[in-house]
């Protein structure tokens, strides 16, 4: 198997077996939940960058990272596996789904269970399920200095004997007790098997499990998951995981009464319960909690920024001076600007035009390259002059912003008036990275609690959220013709989404789930991981877009050799004439199916090199409202239909065209009636 | 379309313990900012598996800072948002 992780990103069918995530047993795997700083410790441990984010929920694939180990003997390279948080092993969404089903396919050595120092309490429990399991499990207490900055104390010596497996202190950010950790892992490499530790349940309910996991046909139990873990989280009421194992429901339905008469409450409730008893019984004596403290001024901003008053207003400021100003005008205008004129323009396209016709014999050849849909001069070009630039300002703000932990507390303001449009606050984040690349966030919209969210989260991405770049040269093309225009784009489009949204929410069964998050502290972002974690993205997207374009120039190219283009074009025509646009905006149309940003940047050319023809304001406008709602690029439509099936990939495609055009028509209609502009 | 949407939403008052006397068992919902309370209980068992979850156990104290427009509370060192139906189903003393 090439990829491992590969299979575990998929969709979200449990009914196969998941692969094993490492080749030999030569990773390990880290687990914790969101917020403790897992991500950073990958990142000390391998040195090569992942995302890290103060976000629950924004590593929603597995990371893979190598690193250097030293056994005595020599040094070896080992693999480190960085899936999702997730808070306990009854997963609640679908990232806690990925974690778990790493941990089920691990084959790992050792589990580094990850937690928050300071919350030892409450995250002990999933060690204690973890070795009850039988892994083999490292226990990384993390963000040590705050816990000592704030006052807490725990003899980890004392904790390390009692739990009988190694317990190291870290500060992943700084690189604090990372040799130490190093050490441990090594040393359990020449460990023998470790054996499953025994938690004090009552004899009746041990017998109860080893019969539930004596009906578990041994085919079916994932390689590395314990019978009687499975038999425990079954009893637990993971119906899923139930299926999975071929369970009878009738049976299980009896053994689950069984477990709810020996525990005299519901099984659900008592395990999660007796885990806790156990860890708390475990710290007895040697972790101690400090008294209350007046709140710091960290915490007082964090209050604020809960505080709808302050909240808001704060937002506005993160997008006009993050995104209006850094993003739009600087990124998307000045830099733009100078790339693609003063570069590109003026340097590398001639050289390339003059390289191209000396060179290569044949027109229709050279027209590959240099053409008006050359690979270079418009692949590369739109690729690195256009679109590069703006993504790239945006994710940093957009990383800056998410490592700060701000994101949370916008979630449960927005959270009220997302309700509304069928989806609950966590949705702002697929929304805002929408922003970005749609590609990505549709991604990310597996974070999501229910279906139902899921479907519209993903619908509205791809209707009414325009991707950064695509955003950039509409500012761009809107700027020009005065705030008004822009505001009024900005109001059609919100319009269409909570209308879209909320139609949705009716038609669609079920409701929103409820809204809960964990709110991470605020923290000052670190500028290193800022610029390694938008490198990061933008190596993500640069794998994915520039072959699309690449391939767009070709087909395009293609198209145009063999008159294609001008049919479609031609036969595009009377669909433009409906929304008051000149012919010649058909191909932005077009080519906005390989990318909508492409589609953006066609229709920029067309504003602006077009003196004597130039499109009116209302045009304008109305082709940036229409290009904006259009059917999502190629790569996003890729992933819908990875994410959420072919069926509603297709049907969503067909809705968004219907829409836009219906909307750039009505706008079309409404401005030649009303001149507003 | 919906099977699989959770029924976590059907609770309101109708699942709500009966308040004892001089009534200290409220929901959680009702503390205003700066108030403490002991989870005493969750009746809704949907509730009380994604509270447990999260690491929220009966027993455990909070301080409730905000009400509007959701609350948000801190329990040890952490900081949890949950909107109104979640913390009306969460009982505390």
């Amino acid at each position: 198997m090439n990829s491992p992780a590969a299979g575990l990103l998929g969709p979200t069918t449990i009914e196969h077996q998941p692969p094993e995530l490492f080749a030999g047993r030569d990773g390990i795997l880290l687990i914790g939940s969101p917020n403790v700083g897992k991500s950073s410790l990958f990142n000390a441990l391998t040195g090569t960058y992942v995302t890290v984010s103060n976000y629950p929920g924004t590593t929603v694939g597995i990371s893979l990272g190598r690193m250097k180990l030293d056994f005595g003997s020599g040094k070896e390279h080992i693999k480190v596996a960085d899936p999702p948080g997730l808070y306990s092993l009854l997963p609640l969404t679908e990232e806690e789904r990925v974690a778990r089903r790493a941990i089920f396919a691990s084959n790992a050595h050792c589990i580094l269970h990850v937690v928050d120092s300071k919350n030892l309490p409450r995250q002990l429990p999933l060690t204690l399920r973890l070795l009850e399991a039988g892994y083999p499990v490292i226990l990384v207490l993390n963000l040590w200095d705050e816990f000592e900055e704030l006052g807490y104390q725990l003899d980890v010596t004392a904790l390390s004997s009692r739990l009988g497996i190694p317990v190291v202190c870290t500060v992943a950010t700084k690189g604090i007790g990372i040799e130490e950790l190093k050490k441990a892992i090594a040393k359990i490499f020449s460990h023998g098997k470790f054996q499953p530790k025994k938690m004090p349940w009552h004899k009746s309910l041990v017998e109860l499990f080893d019969q539930v996991a004596g009906e578990i046909p041994e085919e079916r139990l994932p390689a590395h998951l314990h019978a009687r873990i499975a038999a425990i989280l079954v009893l637990e009421g993971d119906d899923r995981l139930a299926k999975f194992l071929g369970l009878d429901p009738e049976t299980l339905k009896k053994h689950r009464a069984r477990a709810r008469h020996l525990a005299a409450q519901a099984f659900s409730i008592f395990a999660p319960l007796f885990y806790k008893h156990v860890a708390d019984n475990l710290l007895q004596g040697i972790f101690r909690e400090p008294g209350d403290r007046k709140p710091q001024l960290r915490e007082r901003i964090s209050r604020a920024l809960c505080n709808p008053l302050i909240g808001f207003p704060a937002l506005l400021v993160v997008l006009y001076f993050g995104f209006y100003q850094f993003v739009g005008q600087f990124g998307a205008g000045t830099v733009v600007g100078w790339l693609e004129e003063d570069v590109f323009g003026a340097y590398i396209n001639p050289f390339l035009n003059q390289v191209a016709h000396q060179t290569l014999p044949w027109e229709w050849l050279q027209k590959l390259f240099v053409g008006d849909y050359g690979v270079l001069t418009l692949g590369i070009t739109y690729a690195i002059a256009i679109v590069l630039p703006v993504v790239f300002f945006f994710f940093l703000v957009f990383s800056m912003v998410e490592d700060s932990g701000y994101f949370p507390r916008l979630a449960m303001l927005v959270d009220k008036g997302f309700k509304r449009i069928g989806l609950n606050g966590r949705a702002v984040i697929p929304m805002v990275l929408g922003l970005g690349c749609d590609t990505m966030a549709t991604m990310t919209t597996r974070t999501l609690e229910t279906r139902k969210e899921r479907f519209l989260a993903t619908f509205l991405l791809s209707l009414a959220i325009p991707c950064s770049a695509q955003l950039g040269i509409i500012m761009a093309l809107l700027g020009s013709r005065g705030l008004n225009v822009w505001l009024a784009y900005l109001g059609v489009i919100l319009l269409i989404l909570f209308v879209v949204g909320w139609v949705g929410s009716k038609i669609l069964p079920g409701q929103a789930a409820s809204f809960y998050m964990e709110l991470p502290p605020l923290r000052l972002p670190k500028l290193t991981n800022v610029l390694r974690k938008s490198f990061a993205r933008m190596r993500w997207y640069f794998a994915e877009v520039v072959p699309l374009f690449l391939a767009a120039s070709v087909i395009l190219w293609a198209l145009d050799l063999s008159g294609g283009l001008a049919a479609l074009e031609r036969g595009m025509r009377p669909l433009m004439g409906i929304l008051g646009l000149p012919g010649d905006a058909a191909e932005s149309f077009l080519i906005g199916f390989f990318r909508r940003d492409f589609g953006a940047a066609g229709l920029f050319k067309l504003a602006k090199e077009n003196p004597q023809g130039a499109m009116s304001t209302p045009q304008i406008f109305v082709a940036s409202v229409t290009l904006t709602l259009f059917v999502p690029c190629v790569a996003q439509f890729m992933m819908m239909i990875k994410e959420r099936g072919a069926k509603f990939a297709f049907v969503s495609l067909g809705l968004v065209t219907i829409l836009a055009f219906a909307t750039g028509a009505l706008l079309n209609a409404f401005l030649t009636a009303v001149p507003i502009f | 379309m919906g099977k699989e949407n959770r029924e976590e939403d059907k609770v309101g008052a109708e699942d709500a313990p009966p308040q004892n006397h001089n009534g200290t068992i409220r929901p959680l919902s009702s503390l205003k900012p700066g108030e403490k309370g002991r989870v005493r209980d969750i009746p809704d068992e949907e509730i009380l598996r994604k509270v447990l979850s999260l690491g929220i156990y009966p027993g455990d104290t909070l301080l409730v800072i905000r009400r509007k427009p959701l609350v948000v509370f801190r329990i040890g060192a952490s900081q949890f948002s949950f909107d109104h139906r979640l913390a009306s189903g969460i009982f505390v003393e």
